[in-house]
């Protein structure tokens, strides 16, 4: 990815201060949450439902081209990462329920948000380890295995709600991620994740996907890299999972059934749209998949069969996907300011 | 003198094969140290105990006093040993620069929390990192290339920013797996000059596996000769160039310079088989080949000569359209190919050899010669043309259920060829069949070329050793960076000043 090193927004400014950071991203949230107010005036309630899904899907797809796009491995199982997430984010929320959820459901949802990062990190560090050593298919069997144990094992728990999910009865779970939480979780993953791809972390992961055996070479422990690489992805994914868990803009239902292989399909699909390698290409492909589903529904039955011919056709017509490995670089648009380059 | 790196009663098994069989020896600090042998000896199963891709069966590596036996790859690279790759290794997809900073890693003082919050230091290091690989690349010529997409540089230059990436973890022993592959003499002799240059500037010890003897003897002060496993001599080079042990395993018994008879072209020239007009190929936006015309007439060898990067490989993959031509034509017997597809070629009649062999590694040799004969039905003469090969390479005959992939280079060059020769050809193309190849097979090589040719074998052959393919043609195209530049009879051109002018003027790569 020659042309890409600089073309994140993160990775213009890396002298600027951390004060000032923390100002860029309140006013990104402050943005948002303009983003938010505006649509559901001119456009409704369901518009900002599927903005919250993009959020989501970006995330996801962040998460997952680290792994398939930029170490060059094959997870399939990334749905399994986020049912943990969700769980784990639900119960934390629950257990909340009566001090910290009452006083300020807002740290409380930082709290589940934070405990659904650690226990999906700790699921990526169990499922990568053993796994990671070997290549090539290895790993897309194992992850799918373990994306199935997840599923079935949640469906066989009945104080989890076993197979109707939760709620539990009355206990709903709090809808306490409204679009600005779910787009900041969003620019957080792009942020932290473009940040770690365009670096010398980045290079030495991008080194794996080439050659593993120069990689080792050029001094890379490859199995550890792999296994950071697989922990981070996991840690975002789980994210995503509370956030929609907690998505203030839907029913705030989960139920394994919404994490079973198809998921991890789709999230794959986003990445493979946007163009494998790329972190504004893996935005981009959830936007699209969560738009054009929604835009999708007039065919109602045959909605998914024309999906299935829209991937299709943009396989054949663009196989590198929309952006191919490079980044989308707004700044090449401005006049007069040259895009920074490598 | 002390040893930088030492190797004692080294053995390494594969299944029930000694690949190497108690080496040991001892490579003095900063000296230039050859380990050479023909192809089998396990020179570079040797390097690839040393540097941690095997862990050896038997035996001791010291580094600088340690064991590193068993270490792991990265850890070998982190304490100090840098290598490069006989059939180079590149990040292909990264630019250049990118390919010399993944070798950074080791050095950069920055954490994941500094990479993630792009703190100060991380931006002080990335500046630093760069810096030094600018200044690598700068010594290697490559500076101007730095942006560029690595796969996208000539040969020469993707070997030579392999050692500039080795030399980014600031190693104190480097071990060049045959530099030299694929340089002509004009550019290998640079490479010498550069070793011995990179081994002053850098503060090292060199370790080296090379075919190609003038580079050995030239810049080597100390040479361990290997052959089937085993140590057969070892010392000065010019002890070791007059022991009758090396010249016996290197050379073969009785060895002589090729002095194939030549015959005179037929009076009465044959019809035209392949004919190629102005032909242009272009990557990107650099043009490769830049409208070349050559014809091959029934029955003749045909060389296509030139130094590196000359554009004969580009032009031998336009003609069996594995790349599309910008403008020109290729017409075989008669027919224009500019609609056939590759695979279709071989049907017409068309087969190659392609460079780097290509052969399936993980089919047996009998599997690899039936694929050749994918476009025969009739089994008969399936059978009756393998019988064909093995008496041409008595050695594939010996390893016909043994594993393409573990044929050593040699052997898959037969295999390369024997292949091609299933499908029962009207026209065979070799593309740089003598490529990294021990000298006693390439002997062996340019024999069964020239017997395949008696046999009325059309052959257009793409050579970068001169002088074997100039014996072995009746004609030659001379090729000077993407243009004919002389043409004519072989045995006319091979005493020619000019030709030689072609490789030492503006053909040549290495500066």
């Amino acid at each position: 990815m020659p042309t890409a090193s600089a073309a994140l927004g993160a990775g213009v400014h890396p002298t600027v201060t951390a004060s000032r950071r923390l100002l860029g991203f309140l006013l990104a949230i402050a943005l948002f949450v303009t983003v938010e107010r505006v649509t559901r005036i001119f456009a409704g309630e369901y518009a900002v439902r599927v903005l919250a899904m993009c959020g989501i899907n970006a995330m996801l797809a962040v998460s997952l081209n680290l792994v398939n796009g930029t170490t060059g491995q094959f997870s399939i199982g990334h749905a399994g990462f986020m049912a943990v997430g969700a769980y784990a984010g639900a119960i934390t929320s629950h257990l909340l329920l009566g001090s910290l959820g009452h006083l300020w459901p807002g740290l409380s949802l930082l709290v589940s948000c934070a405990v659904a990062v650690v226990c999906a990190g700790l699921a990526g560090v169990a499922v990568g380890v053993p796994s990671l050593r070997l290549r090539g298919d290895y790993l897309a069997i194992v992850t799918l295995g373990f994306g199935e144990i997840i599923r079935i094992s949640i469906e066989s728990l009945a104080p989890l709600g076993g197979s109707q999910g939760w709620p539990i009865g009355a206990e709903s779970i709090p809808a306490t991620a409204t679009l600005p939480w779910i787009w900041g979780g969003a620019l957080l993953t792009v942020l932290v994740i473009g940040n770690l791809t365009y670096s010398s972390y980045g290079r030495a992961l991008t080194a794996i996907r080439e050659d593993e055996i120069a990689a080792e070479a050029a001094g890379i422990p490859t199995t550890r890299y792999k296994v950071l690489a697989f922990a981070i992805s996991a840690m975002f994914t789980g994210l995503a999972g509370s956030l929609y868990a907690h998505d203030a803009t839907g029913g705030q239902h989960i139920d394994p059934g919404s994490f079973r292989l198809d998921r991890s399909v789709d999230i794959l699909v986003m990445v493979i749209f946007g163009g494998l390698g790329s972190v504004t290409g893996a935005v981009l492909g959830g936007v699209v998949v969560a738009v054009s589903l929604e835009l999708l529904r007039e065919f109602q039955g045959y909605r998914l069969i024309v999906y299935a011919l829209l991937m299709i056709g943009l396989m054949l017509l663009r196989p590198q996907g929309l952006l191919g490995n490079r980044e989308l670089d707004l700044r090449r648009f401005l006049p007069g300011r040259k895009a920074a380059s490598a | 003198m002390s040893a930088a790196l030492s190797v004692s009663d080294l053995e390494m098994h594969f299944g029930g094969l000694r690949a190497v069989a108690g080496v040991s020896f001892e490579v003095p600090e900063k000296s230039i140290f050859g380990l050479i042998g023909p192809n089998g000896a396990g020179k570079t199963t040797v390097f690839n105990c040393v540097t941690g891709v095997y862990a050896p069966t038997r035996g001791a590596i010291t580094f600088q006093g340690k064991p590193i036996a068993g270490v792991p790859a990265w850890k070998i690279a982190d304490l100090g040993i840098a290598r490069t790759f006989q059939n180079i290794r590149l990040f292909g997809q990264m630019s250049v620069i990118e390919n010399v900073l993944v070798a950074s890693h080791r050095v950069t003082r920055a954490s994941l929390f500094d990479v993630i919050g792009r703190t100060l230091r991380y931006v002080d290091d990335d500046r630093a990192m760069r810096a030094k690989a600018m200044e690598l690349l700068a010594f290697f010529g490559l500076d101007d290339n730095a942006d560029q997409v690595a796969s996208s540089l000539p040969y020469g230059d993707q070997r030579r920013l392999e050692i500039a990436r080795a030399l980014m973890l600031d190693p104190k022993v480097l071990l060049l797996d045959e530099p030299a592959a694929g340089l002509n003499s004009a550019e290998a002799r640079v490479l010498e000059g550069q070793i011995r240059t990179l081994r002053d500037r850098f503060d090292l010890t060199v370790l080296l596996v090379e075919h190609n003897m003038q580079v050995v003897m030239g810049v080597c002060e100390e040479i361990h000769v290997m052959d089937r496993g085993e140590t057969i001599a070892h010392g000065a080079p010019a002890a070791v160039q007059k022991d009758p042990k090396v010249l016996e395993a290197y050379l073969g018994a009785g060895h002589d310079a090729i002095t194939a008879p030549r015959e005179a072209a037929p009076e009465q020239p044959a019809e035209v088989l392949l004919e190629v007009s102005d032909l242009r190929v272009a990557y990107g936006g650099i043009q490769a080949v830049k409208g070349i015309s050559l014809e091959v007439r029934r029955g003749e060898l045909v060389a296509l000569i030139g130094a590196n990067g000359a554009g004969k490989t580009t032009t031998l993959k336009a003609i069996s359209r594995m790349l599309p031509m910008k403008s020109g034509s290729v017409r075989f017997a008669g027919k224009d190919l500019a609609r056939v597809e590759a695979h279709e070629l071989v049907e017409m009649g068309v087969a190659m050899a392609p460079e780097g062999r290509a052969i399936f590694p993980n089919l047996t040799v009998r599997e690899n010669l039936e694929m050749g004969a994918y476009t025969v039905s009739d089994r008969g003469a399936i059978r009756a043309r393998m019988d064909e090969a093995v008496g041409l390479f008595p050695r594939l005959g010996e390893r016909m259920q043994q594993l393409g992939g573990t044929l050593s280079g040699g052997e898959q060059q037969m295999l390369a060829i024997a292949r091609a020769l299933m499908s029962g050809p009207k026209l065979l193309m070799l593309d740089e069949p003598s490529l990294g190849i021990a000298p006693v097979l390439v002997d062996q090589i340019f024999e069964a070329i020239d017997r395949i040719r008696r046999k009325g074998l059309t052959i257009l052959l793409v050579e970068q050793n001169t002088r074997r393919a100039l014996a072995a043609a009746q004609r030659a195209y001379v090729l000077v960076t993407g243009e004919v530049v002389l043409s004519g009879d072989a045995a006319t051109l091979a005493s020619d000043p000019r030709v030689q002018g072609a490789y030492l003027g503006e053909g040549v790569h290495l500066g």
